[in-house]
């Protein structure tokens, strides 16, 4: 089959570009997915191919690229591959080959080749990038085969039929669904240079392709074939020979002289083998060559298709020969058969020094001897009964002896609180001392004295929680590690408490070795430490325990609330315009209101300035005014303003109201504008909701939840800052046509926008910002973990061995009996050592974790905060009016009626007696802040974890 | 899954790298021989599959035997002798192969178990891992 057929054949191929086009611009997709490409200017067509004895063309690209429009169908964001073979000798730094890539998270994949030949493979999912290279020297200009594929969180990158790359841990997550073209050549950036070389045959596929068809590609690529037919035998029947061969030019199979090839891979399933034998490029085969299969131990598929290694010359037949079949040759009949291989079991020989070591030998019974210090003294001949030292996982250690006693008083009260050390030695079989362990440092804790027996006992621990209780919060913190946060535990916890709330928020176990050493080791099994068989375990010490229902906990609903204030500043630009000329002002007898008037109304409504109101003012007098016939005269003087600004009316030549201050038209408007700003807070409340769930426990037995909660708030003067008013200059008001510099704005300073509302979601400190609530949110989660965990590896094997002080909580240990088979972390080891009997012995008790199966897991990442509504200012009244009233037209006022109130003067024409007269006022009505905006909100997030499990080994037969 | 030496009966604890077939020993030889035993089988379907011997298939024998990967250091092949029975462990010879017929068929009641007992000549304090079963040339096929 040529390589075009077995790509073409290929269920996951969703795009085919053989770039085999003589001429024109489009390069023809020869898959059925239609998706043809485009040659860039200065592309080179025709040029001579690169794969063996195939008579398809390359291209050679100079620069641009060769670009497939993105399709749905092109989208590979999750397992897939990508082949092409190229030839070039990249001179710049990095020169892409093929691409689905975009700058940020636009970027799918892209492959491409550095200046030494490397060349690396690239995915992106998010932010997240993750590349594998090769080796150098893929610049030589010679024709390579590159495969690159991506499954989960592998990537592996093919050439000419070897591995040159492998990736185990790169991100499994969704790929980017590029928007950019599918190029060939290019990805079109900046920072990424073009190829310049030759490529062919380039081809996309949805799927990971087996190793088994990436071999198949590369050796359809880049070696000769040579297929034929085999013909089924007769069982038993002798040499089968097939001399037919569907060659290609040349053909051979990789030795000389007629030289056999073995078969050095065995039929797959598709009857595909490969020979590769020793021959180098340009040997010559002369002489008739048989590659023989000598006993297949297998059902031979017809059709055989052999693959051989180099293209070399032939110049002679060729012919295959299957020799000694040993079953018939049925076509088609596949039978997946394994190539020889070695099982092999590796074997651990202990040696190990007398005694102890060998405890679990069957033909041995231990030997030891104590030491036991009480306040520095050796009480060790005084021992009587049993000696007990009892560990358990997060707990102190226990040790428990009994002393006889001395003669004379009994004095328990000088035992209490002194110094203990339990030392064991164990001998060989001949009484020789071997080693000793130390099994207990201590102290007495409760001292007891039997007057009956007149021994005392010593009931002794290594005091775990008063030495935690001693530790600054900064030790804990580096023993422990783990999460903690204030909203999930108590900000004021003594420190053996706050030990305990980080423990909470691992999969570990916090406790004291025999040394009296802080230790945390983890849940997680590691390797045996033991292995234990029936030969290690006292007859009848064997327990199974399986974890209850009623603790089982497979969901955590966590709910958290946080609390916080969004400050807001909402700006508002105003406007006043007197519609009438100072002529009219004059003939109707209006009044001009005034700068106080103008400020004080602004001041009314509550809001604060950001700049102080800029204004208009009347021209200064005396100016003529023509009255048609006559003459006013306009003036200003402070008497007129004392008196509202009544304007006077005269004749010509009364001169009567002389100016008597220029600047008194400087407190009169005619515009005004001010930018107002408003300040309020809303107080927001995130409600998380979350589910920490283990799935596969959850589909074994329904769900099992257990609820836990907490929240956070921002602690903040509010009120504060909403009252907060820029200060005023001069002190009587607003200075007119400046800004005021003097007293800050308490934190958080918002700068005003141009209009509408800027806002700030408000945190003073550390305790209780968003870093802080993500963090809680994480510590919930992670307590959520460990509780689940814990639950399930309430599972316990027991067993007691004969003694061996090595044991520790560290160790994992393996049981292996015909009835049960487990392997986990020790959770409590008590060794029992009776001085009369000389019986010593080790209960060991594993914890097992089982739920079926591991399940799949989450990063316990806090979410994304929700998402507050928008609320849109609605457009505040910008513009006051103006009302006259006296006159025949005057209405009556009312609410809705809001600017600048005067009447006509009584000597006017409009004067009507009886028109509703106004009070010559100002008045301002500032903008509502809607209720959407100021009221208390709730916005919930709900999110949901998972959680795997280890699996720990454990079956029991009945 | 693949034929494969296990732990124990039920072939859920294969005996590799990580969970090796642990042998204590004295170093004075105080503890004498040390008897364990092993099972080689398939958990696939009983019958489904079947393990013979590359070379001749279904005529030569599988053998299991005690190969050395450190001639030299470590313990020798010889301090490990196999047998088909508890009792046959007594007249086996250090370091043979074992014949274990020439197919074994998949199915957990269809493994063979394989006695082993190690004695320590070193009488040197090690753990040596040196030493393995292996059985080479096998060919797993359907049946």
């Amino acid at each position: 089959m040529s390589y075009s057929s077995i790509v073409l054949a290929e269920s996951s191929l969703v795009g085919y570009w053989k770039l085999d086009e003589a001429s024109g611009t489009t390069a023809a997709d020869s898959s059925s997915g239609g998706h043809n490409g485009t040659y860039p200017s200065g592309v080179y067509l025709g040029e001579p191919g690169m794969h063996y004895a195939d008579p398809d063309t390359s291209v050679q690209i100079n620069g641009g690229s060769i670009d497939i429009a993105d399709a749905s169908s092109l989208s590979l964001t999750g397992a897939f591959s990508v082949e092409f073979t190229f030839a070039g000798d990249a001179t710049a730094s990095y020169e892409v080959l093929a691409s689905h890539w975009g700058s940020g998270t636009n970027g799918g994949w892209v492959i491409g080749i550095y200046a030494d030949g490397t060349i690396d493979f690239n995915i992106k999912s998010g932010t997240t990038t993750s590349s594998v290279a090769t080796g150098s020297g893929f610049d030589d200009g010679n024709p390579h085969v590159v495969t690159c594929r991506r499954n989960g969180a592998n990537m592996y990158i093919d050439i000419d039929g070897v591995r040159r790359a492998t990736k185990t841990n790169a991100t499994s997550g969704t790929l980017n669904d590029s928007t950019s073209p599918v190029r060939v050549g290019s990805a079109n950036l900046a920072g990424y240079d073009d190829f310049v070389g030759h490529v062919e045959k380039f081809s996309l596929y949805n799927a990971a392709l087996s190793d088994a068809a990436v071999s198949l590609h590369h050796g359809a690529a880049l070696y000769a074939q040579l297929e034929a037919d085999v013909i089924a035998g007769a069982a038993g029947s002798a040499d089968l020979s097939v001399t037919n061969a569907s060659l290609g030019t040349a053909a051979h199979a990789g030795a000389t002289g007629g030289a056999s090839v073995s078969m050095t891979q065995s039929m797959a399933g598709a009857g595909v083998a490969k020979a590769t034998g020793a021959a180098s490029m340009g040997d010559t085969i002369s002489a008739p060559l048989a590659i023989p299969i000598t006993h297949p131990a297998y059902d031979l598929i017809a059709p055989l298709r052999l693959v051989v290694s180099l293209p070399l010359t032939v110049s002679a037949p060729l012919s295959i020969e299957v020799a000694h079949p040993v079953y018939d040759i049925a076509a088609p009949l596949a039978i997946p058969v394994t190539g020889a291989y070695t099982i092999s079991a590796p074997i651990a020989v202990a040696i190990e020094l007398p005694g102890l070591f060998v405890a679990g030998h069957a033909n041995y019974a231990p030997r030891w001897r104590l030491a036991v210090s009480v306040g520095g003294v050796d009480m060790s001949a005084r021992l009587t009964g049993t000696l007990t030292v009892r560990l358990e996982e997060s707990a102190a250690r226990v040790a428990e002896f009994a002393l006889l006693p001395n003669a004379g008083a009994i004095a328990l009260y000088q035992w209490a609180a002194q110094a203990v050390t339990i030392d064991a030695t164990v001998m060989s079989l001949a009484g020789a001392d071997q080693a000793t362990y130390r099994l207990f440092t201590g102290v007495v804790d409760v001292p007891a004295y039997d007057v009956v027996t007149r021994v005392t006992t010593l009931r002794c621990t290594d005091g775990l929680q008063d030495v935690t209780a001693a530790m600054p919060r900064a030790a804990v913190d580096t023993l422990i590690g783990g999460n903690w946060s204030a909203a999930a535990f108590r900000a004021d916890a003594e420190p053996w408490d706050y030990a305990q709330d980080r423990l909470s928020t691992l999969p570990a176990a916090f406790d004291m070795d025999h040394r009296r050493a802080m230790r945390v080791t983890d849940w997680q099994p590691a390797a045996a430490f033991r292995i234990l068989s029936e030969e290690h375990i006292e007859d009848g010490s064997l327990a199974v325990q399986w974890a209850d229902g009623a603790s089982l906990r497979n969901t955590v609903r966590i709910g958290f609330a946080y609390r916080f204030p969004r400050c807001k500043l909402r700006v508002w630009n105003w406007g006043w315009v007197y519609p009438f000329s100072l002529s009219e002002i004059v003939i109707n007898g209006y009044t001009i209101p005034t700068t106080d008037m103008v400020t004080d109304a602004l001041r009314g409504t509550g809001w604060d300035h950001i700049y102080a109101p800029t204004f208009t003012h009347p021209p200064r007098g005396p100016i003529e005014i023509d009255m048609g016939g006559w003459f006013a005269i306009w003036v200003t003087s402070d008497q007129d303003l004392q008196a509202s600004t009544k304007i006077g009316q005269t004749s010509r030549f009364n001169a009567q109201y002389a100016v008597a201050d220029q600047d008194v038209a400087d407190k009169l408007v005619m515009t005004a504008t001010a930018i107002m700003q408003r300040r309020y807070v809303q107080q927001i409340e995130y409600a998380y909701d979350i589910t920490v769930v283990h799935e596969p426990s959850v589909a074994a037995v329904g769900e099992l939840a257990e609820d836990i909660s907490a929240s956070m708030a921002v602690e903040w003067n509010a009120a504060a800052w909403e009252g907060w008013r820029k200060p005023e200059s001069p002190p009587n008001g607003w200075e007119l046509g400046a800004d005021s510099e003097a007293d800050e704005p308490p934190a958080p300073v918002i700068t005003a926008p141009a209009s509408g509302e800027a806002y700030v979601d408000y945190a003073p400190d550390a305790v209780s910002d968003a870093a802080a609530r993500d963090a809680a949110i994480e510590t919930l989660l992670a307590i959520a973990r460990a509780k689940i965990w814990a639950s399930h590896r309430q599972h316990r094997v027991g067993a007691t061995v004969p003694f061996d002080p090595r044991l520790d909580l560290i160790h994992t240990v393996a049981i292996d009996t015909a009835e049960v088979s487990a392997t986990g972390k020790l959770r409590g080891v008590t060794h029992t050592l009776d001085m009369q009997s000389g019986r010593a012995a080790t209960r060991l008790e594993l914890a097992i974790c089982a739920s079926g199966s591991a399940g799949s897991a989450d990063s316990l990442s806090a979410p994304a905060a929700p998402t507050v509504p928008a609320v849109t200012p609605a457009a505040p009244v910008d513009q006051s009016g103006t009302y006259v009233g006296s006159a025949a037209s005057s209405v009556p006022m009312s609410e809705t009626m809001v600017g600048y109130f005067t009447n006509v003067g009584q000597l006017t024409q409009s004067y009507s007696p009886t028109a509703p007269v106004y009070p010559v006022q100002f008045t301002c009505e500032s903008p509502e802040i809607e209720p959407a905006a100021r009221e208390n909100l709730t916005v919930t997030r709900s999110a949901r974890y998972r959680v795997a499990l280890p699996q720990d080994q454990f079956t029991v037969e009945a | 899954m693949p034929f494969a030496i296990y732990h124990d009966a039920a072939l859920t604890q294969p005996v590799n790298g990580a969970n090796k077939l642990v042998c204590p020993q004295a170093s004075d030889g105080s503890t004498g021989a040390y008897d364990t035993s092993v099972y080689v089988g398939s958990t696939d379907t009983a019958g489904s599959k079947q393990l013979r011997a590359a070379s001749n298939p279904g005529v030569a024998q599988l053998q299991i035997a005690p190969v050395d990967a450190a001639g030299g250091s470590g313990s020798p092949a010889t301090d490990i002798k196999l047998s088909l029975s508890a009792g046959g462990l007594a007249t086996a010879t250090g370091g043979a192969a074992l014949n274990l017929g020439t197919t074994i068929l998949s199915g957990v009641a269809n493994a063979v178990r394989v006695y082993v007992r190690v004695t320590d000549s070193t009488h040197v304090v090690a753990t040596n891992t040196d030493i393995s079963l292996q059985i080479a040339g096998a060919q797993e096929s359907a049946t």
